[in-house]
Order: structure tokens, then C-alpha cells, then sequence
């Protein structure tokens, strides 16, 4: 497991591409991905006992783990890390927006509730 | 007439033999449930007493919670410290009497966290901080509580079916 502080710079760049729509990330069987150039980003979410962990992953073209950063929203890690694991929340949850095309599909049931 | 009273007098001896068996027996079978009521007795008054120290665990961490709510800091990192050593303490003294053993070792993993929590900043604890040891404080209160209930419970039932 990585140091956070290490790879900040580029969580801190994938969360501002990704708030600004131009990281597409798509739903895999443990989270979500997306590729920037030849690397890939998977992100995944977990739940134990309220206490929610975030888990960021850098893989190159051969699979190869180039970095995996991993937070938990206990008090300890808010403690020290609070940025960051606001960071990693907000990235997680705008690539689940992002994959599962959320405000599309809640504008289409909108409008199909208007026309019941 | 001697051969009579030979017989007789061995029809009372084994009567008087039996009986004084019978009554051995007797006695041993009150001694023996004497010997599980005083047990039994003594059984119960522990298990009130891992109650009770369960339930003053209980008020030191509603304590605690006190202290965050209303921003004592320093007054909270010192009852975290105390309640993780004595949640551990009574983990391991009141075992026998915990349903969920596990339990303890939750409540003091929070404990410790909530400790760890309030020192990780130099006592700076920003809102979202402070919000996630009150969970953590609510968490440990809901364990502690439960679990001295849930012996109280027991010794009721136990009560009941005599």
C-alpha cells in the first residue's frame, strides 16, 4: 500500500479532469475505471461497521500495479488525511455519475413520470 | 428361641444399615445441591458485578461523548485513553459472561480510534472530524450498553426458571 502523499498530485489531477467530464469511466466487477493514455485507474468503494474505504489503483499497459492508495473515513485517517479522503470520496463518486450515466437516467425517469 | 432372635437381630441391623445408608445418601445429595446453589449463587452475584461494571463503562463513554459534543478536548483525550485500557481490563475479566466476546474487542478498537482521533492534530478537530467520533462514541455506547443488558437478561432468565 502506497503513502497518500506520494501520488496527491495525481489524484488531485484526475479528480479536477474528472469533474471537468473529460476522464470517462466505466463500471467493472469491483468498481470503476478509465484509461489515461496507456495507464488505468480503478477505483472502489467498502463498507465496514459506518466506516466507509476508498481504494485508488494506477495500473500500466502490462497490468503492473504502478501505485494503490487506500482510505478509511475513520477517525484516525480523518485525522490526518481529511483532504484526502474528501478527494477520493468525491472521485468515487463522480466516476459512479460518470459510469452509470446518473443524471441522464434520473432526467429520462423525470420525464417519463410527467407523462404518467 | 436363640435362633429367633439371631434372626431378628439381623433384620434390624439390616434395616438400620440401609437406613443409615439411605440417609447418607441423603445428606450427600444436600450437600452436593447445596454446594451447586452456593455456586450458583455466587455465579449470579458476579454476573451483576460484570453488568454493573459494564454499565459504569457505559457513563464513562457517555462521558466522553459529553466531552467532544461540548468541544473539551483535552478532557475527552484523557477519558478516551482511561475507557481503552478499562473496556480492555473488563474484556478479559468478564469474558465468561459476554454473549458476543468480539463485542468488547469492537467497542475498544473504537475506543482507541476515538483516542488516536483527538490526538492526531494537535487537538485541531475540524467538524467532519468531530462528527465521526461522536459516531464512533454512539457506536461504543450502543456495544457497552447491550452487551451489560443482555446479562442482566440472563441472570433474569435464570431467576425465572427456579
Amino acid at each position: 500500500m502506497s503513502e497518500v502523499n506520494d501520488y496527491a498530485t495525481v489524484v488531485e489531477k484526475l479528480l479536477d479532469r474528472t469533474r471537468q467530464g473529460k476522464v470517462p469511466w466505466e463500471a467493472y466487477s469491483y468498481g470503476f475505471r478509465t484509461r489515461v493514455g496507456s495507464y488505468e485507474f480503478r477505483i472502489a468503494k467498502s463498507e465496514d461497521r459506518g466506516d466507509i474505504t476508498i481504494s485508488l489503483g494506477m495500473l500500466d499497459d502490462n497490468n503492473n500495479e504502478i501505485f494503490e492508495v487506500s482510505l478509511t473515513d475513520d477517525p484516525v485517517t480523518l485525522g490526518k488525511h481529511r483532504q484526502e479522503v474528501s478527494a477520493l470520496k468525491e472521485l468515487h463518486e463522480l466516476a459512479r455519475r460518470n459510469a452509470l450515466r446518473v443524471e441522464e437516467k434520473v432526467g429520462e425517469v423525470s420525464g417519463l413520470l410527467d407523462q404518467l | 428361641m436363640s435362633h429367633w432372635i439371631g434372626l431378628a437381630f439381623y433384620i434390624v441391623t439390616g434395616i438400620a444399615s440401609i437406613s443409615g445408608a439411605f440417609l447418607s445418601w441423603k445428606a450427600w445429595k444436600a450437600g452436593i445441591s447445596a454446594r451447586d446453589a452456593a455456586r450458583e449463587a455466587k455465579r449470579a452475584v458476579r454476573s451483576a458485578n460484570a453488568a454493573e461494571a459494564l454499565k459504569e463503562l457505559n457513563q464513562s463513554a457517555s462521558e466522553l461523548l459529553d466531552f467532544i459534543q461540548n468541544d473539551r478536548m483535552q478532557a475527552a483525550a484523557i477519558r478516551a485513553r482511561d475507557l481503552f485500557s478499562q473496556v480492555g481490563a473488563s474484556r478479559m475479566r468478564w469474558r465468561r459472561f459476554l454473549e458476543d466476546d468480539d463485542a468488547l474487542g469492537t467497542a475498544q478498537e473504537r475506543v482507541r480510534k476515538i483516542s488516536l482521533g483527538l490526538t492526531a492534530n494537535d487537538g485541531q478537530i475540524e467538524q467532519e472530524v468531530k462528527q465521526k467520533l461522536l459516531t464512533y462514541c454512539h457506536a461504543t455506547i450502543k456495544i457497552l450498553s447491550d452487551e451489560s443488558s443482555k446479562i442482566i437478561a440472563n441472570i433474569e432468565q435464570l431467576e425465572e426458571k427456579k
